[in-house]
Parts: structure tokens; C-alpha cells; sequence
């Protein structure tokens, strides 16, 4: 299962790729989702996890998340949003994005695996 | 770059998710062991609590030695060492031997038997084999390698021995129950033929009354 992640953090990104490619995922890691389309079409994912504060991005993560489900064969792609920001009403802007999961940092690393090899059964 | 305080907190759920994934794999582990001695003493009630007792000395008497095998390996070989009479007729999973040559050989292969299905589980490691040569003796005449002396697994001498002294003291097929002492007696006469030497003296060295009046093992098994 390919898996873009979207994330300006270098550490978050060698944590979420230590987690997910022992567990089978292919993981592509990229800083910024300026250029979502393009990258979707590059990569193929069957999952996307956006962080939504990416510094030094035109676009946040909930626009990111936006653009992904009005991409033609994207939309119905698992997107995972990844956020330092609590409380409700961010949550409630991710799923009005189109997000299918949202994780608040710090999330739990055997969450994110246990949700997404879920949703790998069910696309199975 | 991350900020420090959030990065830190992420890596703690991490270090968090792992304790969790190990104590999952080992209660999994326990579970199953568990369920496996369980099926054992539902095929033949006569051996209810005999592998948790077989633990419980085994345990015992790796203190006594100083500890020389991992105590959670030496009990979860100890919990399985009779998981292949699974595979035996029901009338021969209390027997010792069997009766009849035909009886003998079904008996004589329930440790590889054990082994073999214990080896199915990625989880269990590196006792199996203490599993499988239980009932070698150090003389060489046990079963199923005939492996005599040092050659046996040190885990497997162990659980011959806790196994030994508890068939005697509760009785297995048509044996009695034996007394505290009948059954050192019984034991002394087999060291250096079917026992360890050095693990019978280490044994009979501990206090088995006051253990035994305890009931000990009716508690959970200590590692």
C-alpha cells in the first residue's frame, strides 16, 4: 500500500516512516503539498497523511486535504490529517475538508498503523 | 525542524505504544500456553494441575541452581511440556509410559509431537527443545534422541526432574501416590540414570516439605 505524507517536520518524518514501512507500507515523504496534484499523480497513493501547519507552504493542510478529494481518482483515497492543533472545531474543519482520519500530535504510533491496516482490509 | 517539547511527547507515545506491543505479545503468549494446558486437562482430568505444578518446581529449582535459565522460558516450556499428548489417545495422557509396544510408541512421541506444534508459534523460542527432550534420561535411555548426560538441554534435565517428582507425588496410571520421602527416596535412586545428578542433590536440597504443605503452586506461578 503507498502511503505520500506530506510533512515539513524532518523528525515527524523519520518517526512516521519508521512506523509505517516495517509494516508493509511504501512510504514517500514530501515537504510541501503545493503541488498535490501532481505529486498524486506521481505516487499513486492509496493513503495520504497531511500534516496541517506546514511552514513555508502556500497552502495548509486543510487545503491540501481539499484539493485531494477534487482530484479525479482521489476521491475516495484514505486521507489521515496529522495536527499539533486541538479541539473540536479543527477537527470538524478536517472531516468539512474530507478527511477520513484525524490524529492530534502526539498520536499514538499503533493507532495510525491499527486504522490504516483496517482500511487496507477493507480495500482488500 | 520539530518543535523540542512536542517531538519529545510524540517519542514518549512511542516508547508508550511499544511497552504496550510488548506486554501484549507476552500476556498473548501466556494466553495461549494457557489454553493449550487447559485443552490437555480437558482430554484427561487425571493431570489437572500437573503442568502448572511441573512449572512451579521447575522454577523452583532453576532459584536453587542460581538461576541459570530465564525463569518466563523455563516456565512456558514447563506450562507446554505435555501440549503433544494432545495428539495421544485419551486413555494414555495420564499414563507414563503405556502398556503394550504399540501404547509405548504413541506415548514416547508426544514431546516431539509438543515440539513440533509449538513450533508453529513465531513467539516461542528458544525452549522448545526443552519440550522435546523432557523425557531423555542421563543415561542415554530416554526418549525421543536418546541424548545422554550434557547433551540434554539443560531446561529440558530441569522439567524431567519437577516432572519426575510430581508424577511420584500424585500418582500417574496405575501408580500411587507416593509420600514425600518414598518419593526422594525414588529420585535418589534415579540420579545419574534417569536424572541430573547435580539437579536431583540441588532438588532434594530444597525445602520440599514446608513447599509442599504450602501448595504453593495453587497461586500464581512465580517467575
Amino acid at each position: 500500500m503507498k502511503v505520500l505524507l506530506i510533512e515539513d517536520e524532518p523528525d515527524m518524518v523519520a518517526l512516521l516512516e519508521a512506523t509505517l514501512s516495517p509494516a508493509g507500507f511504501e512510504v514517500h515523504a514530501e515537504r510541501s503539498g503545493d503541488a498535490i496534484e501532481t505529486l498524486l499523480e506521481r505516487h499513486d497513493p492509496q493513503v495520504v497523511i497531511v500534516d496541517v501547519m506546514l511552514f513555508g507552504s502556500r497552502a495548509d493542510g486543510f487545503e491540501v486535504v481539499e484539493r485531494i478529494r477534487r482530484t479525479p481518482g482521489h476521491e475516495r483515497t484514505l486521507v489521515v490529517v496529522l495536527t499539533a492543533l486541538e479541539g473540536e472545531a479543527y477537527r470538524r474543519k478536517a472531516e468539512a475538508a474530507g478527511a477520513d482520519i484525524y490524529l492530534s500530535k502526539p498520536f499514538s504510533p499503533l493507532e495510525l498503523l491499527q486504522r490504516l491496516q483496517s482500511a487496507e482490509l477493507l480495500t482488500d | 525542524m520539530a518543535s523540542e517539547p512536542l517531538y519529545q511527547r510524540q517519542l514518549m507515545e512511542y516508547a508508550q505504544d511499544l511497552a504496550r506491543a510488548y506486554r501484549e505479545i507476552r500476556d498473548s503468549r501466556e494466553d495461549f500456553l494457557e489454553l493449550l494446558v487447559t485443552l490437555v486437562e480437558l482430554k484427561a482430568p487425571a493431570v489437572r494441575g500437573h503442568a502448572r505444578r511441573v512449572a512451579f518446581w521447575a522454577l523452583r529449582l532453576n532459584e536453587a541452581l542460581g538461576r541459570p535459565l530465564e525463569p518466563a522460558s523455563l516456565k512456558a516450556a514447563a506450562l507446554a511440556h505435555d501440549v503433544g499428548k494432545l495428539g495421544l489417545p485419551d486413555r494414555l495422557i495420564a499414563a507414563w509410559v503405556g502398556e503394550g509396544e504399540e501404547d509405548r510408541e504413541l506415548v514416547r512421541a508426544h514431546p516431539q509431537l509438543g515440539a513440533s506444534l509449538l513450533e508453529h508459534v513465531a513467539a516461542f523460542g528458544g525452549w522448545i527443545p526443552w519440550v522435546r527432550h523432557h523425557h531423555e534420561r542421563w543415561d542415554g535411555a530416554g526418549f525421543p534422541g536418546g541424548l545422554a548426560g550434557e547433551a540434554i538441554p539443560l531446561g529440558a534435565r530441569v522439567i524431567a526432574v519437577a516432572n519426575g517428582f510430581d508424577y511420584r507425588m500424585h500418582g500417574y496410571g496405575h501408580d500411587p501416590a507416593h509420600t514425600l520421602a518414598g518419593t526422594s527416596v525414588w529420585m535418589e535412586q534415579r540420579s545419574g540414570v534417569c536424572f541430573d545428578p547435580e539437579l536431583v542433590r540441588a532438588f532434594l536440597g530444597m525445602p520440599l516439605e514446608a513447599l509442599w504443605a504450602n501448595r504453593l503452586w495453587l497461586e500464581e506461578v512465580q517467575e
